[in-house]
């Protein structure tokens, strides 16, 4: 069997930033189903960007 | 392909300055976001969020793009090739993603513009959309750190198919 040397592992930061980058993806999967979720039980689409009408939103500047 | 000295040195600088420039609108981005969530003055908060759609319009989208372009040229036209180290193929990644995410933040930058503009201030909506505004704007900012770091570092580490194409050339010569 052919012995790996040390420039063929995968570096460790690499690996550090790929462990990182799944947490983060794993954190925003969840929250993404959970906001879907939440607008599902609410009745609602779950869209964080409503549609913009002035009279049912709050006060009007002057 | 390889670029020459002068071509190379050309794409070089419209890496750096794009990349730099790109980091700080995101900086000038978020400090407007702040701005829009902190403070009670109302023009002032009308002017942030319009600020923000104009900045992310006209500077970051474009930079972001240029950034990605002139390092896709820098990288293909140098011996470091696109795939052939980790931290370039590590710059990539990150900088597709970047763009992707301010992509589909687009949309929100320009409702809370939106609502600036028709000058209609409902307190929760707009602090709904400057809280994410804030938290995007503040994440892009530390992900794309990690490029630049990468940049001036080049930490060691060859992928898969950049070992083979070492061996290759080693065979051929």
């Amino acid at each position: 069997m052919q012995e790996r040397g040390p420039t063929d592992r995968t570096p460790r930061w690499v690996r550090a930033i790929g462990i990182v980058a799944l947490a983060l993806l794993l954190f925003v999967g969840i929250h993404l189903i959970g906001r879907s979720l939440l607008g599902h039980a609410l009745g609602g689409p779950g869209n964080q960007v409503p549609p913009s009408n002035a009279t049912e939103r709050g006060m009007q500047q002057p | 392909m390889t670029m020459t000295n002068g071509v190379r040195k050309f794409a070089l600088t419209a890496h750096v300055t794009s990349s730099v420039g790109l980091l700080g609108s995101i900086a000038a981005f978020l400090a407007l976001a702040v701005a829009g969530l902190t403070s009670q003055d109302v023009p002032t908060v009308c002017a942030a969020y319009l600020a923000m759609e104009l900045i992310a319009r006209f500077v970051i989208v474009p930079l972001a793009f240029a950034s990605l372009l002139t390092g896709l040229i820098q990288s293909l036209g140098t011996p470091w090739g696109l795939f052939r180290y980790y931290w370039v193929a590590v710059k990539l990644v990150l900088t597709v993603f970047a763009a992707s995410v301010l992509l589909a933040k687009m949309e929100l930058i320009g409702y809370a513009a939106r609502l600036a503009a028709e000058m209609t201030l409902s307190r929760s909506d707009l602090r709904a959309a400057g809280i994410q505004l804030a938290v995007h704007a503040a994440g892009g900012l530390l992900l794309l750190l990690v490029p630049a770091v990468l940049s001036v570092y080049k930490p060691p580490g060859l992928t898969r198919y950049g070992r083979r194409k070492l061996h290759e050339q080693e065979a051929l010569s």
